[in-house]
Formats: structure tokens, C-alpha cells, sequence
């Protein structure tokens, strides 16, 4: 029973596995990298300049993932204009957090 | 007394936690720029504005500056556990100083500049070139005035920081003057630069106006800005008026034609001090002053 429990308690921490980095501030993105099913990552995005700056800023998050060697994660980005760099360092913050995790 | 090599007139703070801000702070003519790691950043945000700001540091929007703009980074306090990484993220931009908040005790500034001459010396960079500004915040750092000044060679500059100040003594903010007059007294003999703290009140041009005024009248060489507004208000206070600059022109020329000695210009004696007021003030309007 005691086996079970710590089971339920170590599949409900994987669930929940969150963490973010970034905010809602004029120039940020707030991410958000959640625990998937399946070693694939995915990207959802949203940003005021999806015609014009979407695909490259799906790439950039897209690449940077690969870099970093993530499995199996959800990844929600929610810009507000950010730079390159913003995505950048706010990912590297994401980043860093989800590793602390594992 | 003087010159100093650096012209601080405005010194506009930056939240590390700002990208928009970050990013149009050296278009607005400041003397320097002093982006923040401490306290517009809350504890849960230290972390990730490190490494924004360290980003934020490589980008080329640092030569945008209409005039020659300084960077300054203002990392958290020697009590705090984040100091240590704050200097890292630092040092390898070359800024021209850090801004140090609620000094108290030269031993950490000790500390701080042995870890700061490790850092250079890990990223090749000339020993001593980063400086410090101290900001004087506390009863207890005003107590150790002499020997914070003198415990390091980089030390440039002292920082009045006169909210937290004024919630540590009680001292009412009208007899602020005070305790700029003290600053600049024992800062002097150290040849260091004193720095007035931040008008909060950025849609009141003339109250900042009139506290820049009294920190200028006091000896302080210029003040922090919280808001791109604020910065042409200081560099007219803290600069020369053009009727200054053609006194300083005309009491230069006329010591020249009499060899040294005093003498007497629209009716007032000038003699040796007064000779090198006027020589400093036409120095430092060539070398930097708009």
C-alpha cells in the first residue's frame, strides 16, 4: 500500500510539473514548460505579430529546445512583443528551472 | 579638489526586469544608465533578470546613445545572498562601475573588491578598471563614512540614498540638506564624486527641479532620474549657464594678464580659488558638458 501511495505521488509530481519564467510586462514572454506524454515537444505560441514574426519566433523556441536536450515537454509561449534575446534568456530561465526538477 | 573623469550628471535607473525599458534606455541622453538587480526586482525574480540582463548585455543597442553614455550596474546588497552572482553576470560587460546599495562595512567592500579583481582577472581585463559607486543608505554607513571611503581604489562615487536613509533615522526629508552637506564634506578629501537619490515624483518637473537645485547648491554632482523626463532638467542644473562659462572665460583671461596675482573683475577680488573654480567649471564644459 505504502509502494502505491508513493506511486500516486510520484505520477501526481510528474503531472504537475510546471514551471515558467518570463511575465506579461510590454517586451517579455511568458513561458510556460509543462511535463508531456511522449518525448516529443510541443509549442504552443500566441503573439501579436504572428504574420510577420511567428515562424521565426517558433523557431527560435523550437531550436532552443533541441539545444537543451528537452524531452517530452509542453511548451506555452505568450509574447508581448519580446526581442530575440528576451526569448532567449527567458527560456534559459525556463530552462534552468525544469532541470532543477528532474 | 578635482575633476572628476567621469560627468554624472543624470543617472537614469533601469529595471533589470524590463525588457522595453532596457532596451530604449540609452536613446533618452543620459550621463549614465544604472540598470537595477535590486529593488525593482523582487526576491522570486532575482534569478531570471540575472540572466535577462546578461542577455540583455550582448545585444549592439548599447552604441545608440545620442552622447556618451556610461553604464553602471546597481547589484543587490553585501547581506543579501545574491550579490556574488550579480558581480559574475557583471563583469564581463565592462561596466563602468557598480553601484553597491546599503553599504555599511568596509570589510565587505573588501570583500567585494577581491572578488572583483578575481573577475577580471578570469576575463583579462585591466585590474581596476571596474569602479564603485557606495550608496549611502544607513545611520551606520554615515558612522563609517572615512573608512568606507578610503577602504577601496575604485571607489569613484558616493550615493545618497535618501528614502532608506530617512526611514532609518526618522530625519524629516526637509532637512535632507543636512545630511548632503555632510556627505559631500567627508567625501572631498577623497576626491570622490556625491551623487543625490532619485525624485520620486517624475510628473512634478519644478519640485525636481527644486531638489536638484538644492543638491547642486550643496556640492553634489548630479542625480539619479527614474524617468527619461527628468534628464534634461538635471543637466541644466548641474551644468554651467552660458553666463558662467563667459565669467570662467573672462577670469582665466584676465589671471593671464596678471601673472598670478589677485585682482579685481566687476568689482569682486579674485584670487587663487576662485582662479581654479573657473578653470575647473571651462574643463569640464569642454570636455563634456552640452
Amino acid at each position: 500500500m505504502k509502494n502505491y501511495d508513493r506511486m500516486v505521488d510520484v505520477l501526481t509530481e510528474e503531472k504537475e510539473r510546471v514551471t515558467e519564467a518570463g511575465s506579461n510586462r510590454q517586451g517579455d514572454v511568458h513561458l510556460v514548460f509543462r511535463k508531456a506524454i511522449g518525448p516529443c515537444c510541443s509549442l504552443h505560441l500566441t503573439t501579436p505579430y504572428e504574420r510577420i514574426f511567428g515562424q521565426h519566433l517558433r523557431s527560435i523556441i523550437l531550436n532552443l529546445a533541441r539545444e537543451n536536450g528537452l524531452e517530452g515537454v509542453s511548451i506555452e509561449a505568450e509574447d508581448h512583443g519580446a526581442w530575440d534575446y528576451v526569448f532567449q534568456a527567458r527560456f534559459e530561465a525556463c530552462c534552468r528551472k525544469w532541470l532543477q526538477k528532474i | 579638489m578635482r575633476i572628476h573623469p567621469f560627468l554624472w550628471r543624470s543617472m537614469l535607473y533601469v529595471p533589470g526586469n524590463q525588457p522595453h525599458m532596457i532596451q530604449k534606455c540609452m536613446r533618452y541622453g543620459a550621463d549614465a544608465v544604472i540598470i537595477d538587480l535590486e529593488d525593482s526586482v523582487s526576491v522570486e525574480e532575482k534569478e531570471d533578470t540575472r540572466i535577462l540582463v546578461d542577455h540583455a548585455l550582448k545585444q549592439p543597442m548599447w552604441d545608440c546613445s545620442p552622447i556618451k553614455t556610461d553604464l553602471l550596474i546597481r547589484i543587490n546588497g553585501l547581506h543579501t545572498p545574491y550579490w556574488a552572482e550579480d558581480l559574475e553576470m557583471a563583469v564581463p560587460h565592462q561596466p563602468v562601475a557598480i553601484k553597491i546599495p546599503k553599504v555599511e562595512s568596509p570589510d565587505s567592500i573588501r570583500t567585494l573588491d577581491r572578488g572583483l579583481e578575481a573577475l577580471e582577472k578570469h576575463h583579462h581585463l585591466p585590474l581596476g578598471q571596474v569602479k564603485l559607486v557606495l550608496t549611502i543608505e544607513t545611520a551606520k554607513a554615515f558612522l563609517h563614512l572615512p573608512e568606507l571611503c578610503a577602504c577601496s581604489s575604485r571607489i569613484v562615487g558616493l550615493g545618497l540614498g535618501s528614502e532608506d536613509l530617512l526611514t532609518d533615522t526618522g530625519i524629516q526629508r526637509e532637512h535632507l540638506s543636512f545630511l548632503r552637506l555632510q556627505l559631500v564634506m567627508i567625501a572631498r578629501p577623497f576626491d570622490l564624486m556625491v551623487l543625490d537619490s532619485v525624485f520620486p515624483d517624475y510628473h512634478n518637473p519644478e519640485g525636481l527641479r527644486t531638489e536638484a537645485q538644492l543638491a547642486h547648491s550643496s556640492g553634489m554632482n548630479g542625480k539619479s532620474a527614474i524617468h527619461p523626463d527628468q534628464i534634461p532638467i538635471l543637466h541644466q542644473v548641474f551644468s554651467p549657464s552660458a553666463h558662467q562659462i563667459e565669467w570662467a572665460k573672462e577670469i582665466v583671461r584676465q589671471s593671464g594678464h596678471n601673472k598670478g596675482n589677485a585682482f579685481s573683475y566687476k568689482g569682486s577680488m579674485v584670487d587663487e580659488p576662485i582662479l581654479l573654480r573657473a578653470r575647473m567649471m571651462l574643463q569640464r564644459w569642454e570636455e563634456g558638458y552640452e
